[in-house]
């Protein structure tokens, strides 16, 4: 048998992150977009500022269709693969299960929902490497037992996001078109050719106007159609969703998954968990240590010794 | 510390501020015509800023559950400095694209700037620390 592992911060130094390239290249699409939108608005629209004013409102819908992409194209298994791993089978007693589900991301911002939760496990000894190994933090319970984070998958997510993506890209065009005419009523509303001093400042509100209008009719769209999304992928069976959503504290359970290291905390867990095999309940409660996991029935995992120090 | 949640505040606020005084390059008012001060530009950044600033808060809240209160703080410092740097800059920047690219990657450098003086090792934002 290993060494306990200690738990918090593994190593001196915190996990190392690699450039947030994101928000960049996110500035550099609309940045691109509103100069392409600039050029084609200026050979369709003959007035003083209804080029800019289009343009405001290509940009302002870009921005949310660039943001719907974003969570789109998140390392989740939805469009992009997961972060690749191993694929491990480890037995242990639940700790806690936590409903990471929120009904505000849920109907405001589908295209942003994350996993539908997550319990901790509380590893027998032997697979105390799959904790430590590589891992440059260990969560413990209140009794400094070793513990697994174990993801479920939302069943509805990867629909939604997928939906709200065709929603956007709809919605930007729609969006385009009115936040243009919401920002060209304003202006000739305002009259801003006449204000004098305050003409940058009138021309600055058109701008503000029609960019918020397109944006909001995109972002509708993109919520609309993770709606619709989300509505398809919930029909069918979720074996895993269902087992997870049995699991109570102290359950025993063997579980598998793909293996990874979490990019921002740095501790290891399974994401996604692909199986839960629940094959009994611990008596006491509500914290559990090593030696109590030690002390279940042997599970039916193959037997992979941990790798030399 | 984790400085991702600035970058990208500074990004976006600077990346806007961008676009929309950019647009505004060439544009004067009067006859004869009189150049826009660098205050008038400033007061257009924050303003630009300051919308888009509300707006980025009340998504990153709904979406992370960050707090509000320090959240939006946080967000109003990144905006507002980087209105007020930045606009002024924009708007004597050619073309549409120049403005936004250049503002954007100011903006996250000022965004990071930010979360380096005011949050230190983050005693003062909690939230933005990896347990």
């Amino acid at each position: 048998m290993s060494t306990a592992p200690f738990c918090g911060a593994q190593m001196p130094s915190p996990v190392p992150s690699s450039f947030d390239w994101w928000p960049f290249a996110a500035a550099g699409t609309v940045g691109g977009a509103a100069g392409l939108a600039y050029g084609i608005a200026q050979g369709l629209i003959h007035s003083l500022y209804g080029p800019i004013t289009a343009t405001s409102a290509a940009a302002g819908a870009a921005a949310i269709f660039v943001l719907v992409l974003y969570y789109a194209l998140q390392p989740d298994g939805c469009i992009r693969s997961l972060p690749k791993g191993e694929t491990i089978c480890l037995s242990g007693i639940v700790q806690d299960s936590v409903d990471q589900s929120s009904t505000a991301v849920a109907v405001l911002a589908p295209f942003a929902m994350g996993p539908a939760g997550l319990f901790d496990v509380v590893v027998k000894s032997i697979y105390w490497h799959y904790v430590t190994q590589n891992s440059y933090w260990v969560y413990c319970d209140d009794l400094g037992a070793a513990m697994l984070p174990c993801i479920v998958k939302s069943k509805t997510a990867c629909g939604a996001k997928i939906g709200s993506l065709i929603g956007a890209a709809a919605g930007a065009v729609a969006g385009t078109i009115l936040g243009y005419l919401a920002g060209a009523a304003l202006g000739g509303a305002l009259g801003c050719a006449a204000s004098g001093p305050f003409y940058l400042l009138c021309l600055l509100l058109v701008l503000l106007v029609a960019a918020i209008v397109a944006a909001a009719v995109t972002y509708a769209a993109a919520a609309v159609g993770g709606w619709i999304g989300e509505a398809v992928a919930s029909a069918g069976s979720d074996p895993v969703g269902d087992d997870w959503k049995a699991l109570e504290p102290g359950a025993i359970v063997t579980v598998k998954g793909n293996w990874v290291t979490d990019p921002d905390v740095g501790n290891n867990e399974l994401f996604y968990t692909t199986d839960i095999n629940r094959t009994g309940q611990f008596a006491t409660g509500p914290s559990y240590t090593t030696a109590d996991a030690d002390s279940t029935a042997p599970d039916d995992c193959p037997v992979v010794p941990p790798p030399p120090k | 510390m984790n400085s991702k949640l600035c970058i990208r505040l500074g990004v976006i606020a600077g990346g806007f501020v961008g676009l929309i005084l950019g647009l505004l390059h060439g544009f004067v008012c009067c006859s004869p015509p009189v150049p826009p001060t660098w205050a008038q530009l400033a007061v257009d950044g924050m303003l630009v800023a300051l919308v888009i600033m509300l707006l980025t808060t009340w998504f990153v809240h709904i979406v992370t559950r960050i707090p509000a209160k320090p959240l939006l703080l946080l967000a109003l410092i990144v905006g507002l400095l980087c209105g007020l740097v930045l606009g002024p800059l924009a708007y004597h920047l050619p073309h549409v694209w120049l403005p936004t690219i250049v503002c954007a990657v100011l903006g996250g450098i000022l965004g990071w700037l930010v979360c380096r003086i005011l949050c230190g090792k983050a005693r003062a934002f909690p939230w933005l620390v990896t347990p």
